[in-house]
């Protein structure tokens, strides 16, 4: 977890120096966990991107249960194509889920520009063996 | 300032992605209102001569595994030598922290011994094997399992049979916990196709 922290904090950190393109993003993501919402936030240079992500069950908490689920991780987008206003990213990511135990995900995401800094992705991943669903919206705060 | 026109090539990508984002987003839509399939175990194979199913990798999300898990007629088999009819093929379980499943692990174990499915944990802290009855199933039988880490022990539950709870040797807090899949031996592999279902339950 401390590991996560300090990657977070040295991506903030850096961003606000650089202020490449910073993102700020709610998600909302269906799986074999049920339907977890989340926040994240994204630095991006070029075609690369670095991010902290926090999701959840029902609660916005880091309590486990048998209906929460939270995950803490990072996430790591690189851009595979750009078409107008489209864009393929992958967008893998790697956490701890219920605070001990430490998870991959891989996932592809479609992103529409929808309104200058404004973003509507689209997400397929892969979740306890299952596909999973992700919808994201996205907001530029930094660029 | 004018758009320059998209080229041949970006138009395909163009039209791809859009083809994709509209199927993702009539994905999403239509994910709250599917029906429940009929059948929702999933089927796990040991072909005959082998000692595993198809392989699949799965890490641990949570301190607990709840399946349920129906054998049938293929859980009957007579082992080529007598004593290895003794031996424990797996179930289900998971290895612990950061760890090979020969040093650090918890799985259900099944045996076909006096004409019935004996269960058992079966489990390996620092290296050394632990196995203890929990119980018995008949084919065709639907049976409820319930495996808990706690601090100290594992803590296996077959129905309502009495707990067993079986000690852990803890050698870390946080990191991979990966899942482990049914698996036939012991020594001897599976004499003929063998089927389990089973239904996890998150």
């Amino acid at each position: 977890m401390k590991v996560i922290i300090r990657i977070a904090f040295l991506v903030l950190a850096y961003s606000s120096v650089e202020a490449q393109e910073l993102t700020v993003s709610v998600f909302g993501q269906s799986s074999e966990l049920g339907f977890q919402r989340g926040y994240s936030i994204q630095y991006e240079k070029e075609k690369w991107g670095m991010g902290v992500l926090f999701q959840s069950g029902k609660t916005i908490s880091l309590e486990t249960s048998n209906n929460n689920h939270p995950f803490i991780g990072l996430t790591i987008a690189r851009e595979l194509y750009t078409a107008g206003k489209m864009r393929l990213l992958l967008t893998p990511k790697v956490g701890f889920v219920n605070q001990h135990f430490l998870v991959f995900i891989p996932e592809l995401q479609t992103e529409f520009n929808l309104y200058k800094g404004l973003r509507l992705s689209l997400g397929t991943a892969i979740r306890a063996r299952q596909p999973a669903a992700t919808l994201a919206l996205s907001y530029q705060i930094l660029k | 300032m004018k758009k320059a026109p998209l080229t041949k090539r970006r138009k395909y990508i163009y039209y791809a992605l859009s083809t994709y984002g509209w199927a993702m987003l009539l994905f999403v839509l239509t994910l709250s209102c599917e029906q429940p399939i009929d059948d929702p175990y999933e089927t796990f194979v040991i072909p005959e001569g082998k000692h595993n199913a198809t392989l699949t990798t799965q890490s641990l999300q949570s301190d607990q595994i709840n399946f349920s898990a129906i054998f049938d007629e293929s859980a009957i088999y007579e082992s080529k030598t007598a004593e290895n009819q003794h031996d424990i093929n797996k179930l289900v379980g998971f290895s612990d922290c950061n760890a090979h499943h020969h040093q650090s692990s918890a799985r259900f174990g099944w045996r076909w011994l006096n004409d019935q499915i004996e269960i058992l944990a079966y489990v390996y802290g620092d290296g050394e094997r632990q196995t203890e009855y929990i119980g018995a199933v008949n084919p065709n039988d639907t049976a409820s399992y319930h495996l808990k880490i706690t601090e100290k022990a594992y803590v296996f539950r077959l129905n309502d049979f009495d707990e067993v709870a079986v000690s852990r040797a803890k050698n870390c807090d946080r990191g991979l916990y990966y899942m482990l899949f049914p698996y036939f031996g012991g020594d001897e592999k599976a004499p003929h196709d063998i089927s389990i279902k089973i239904l996890f339950r998150s």
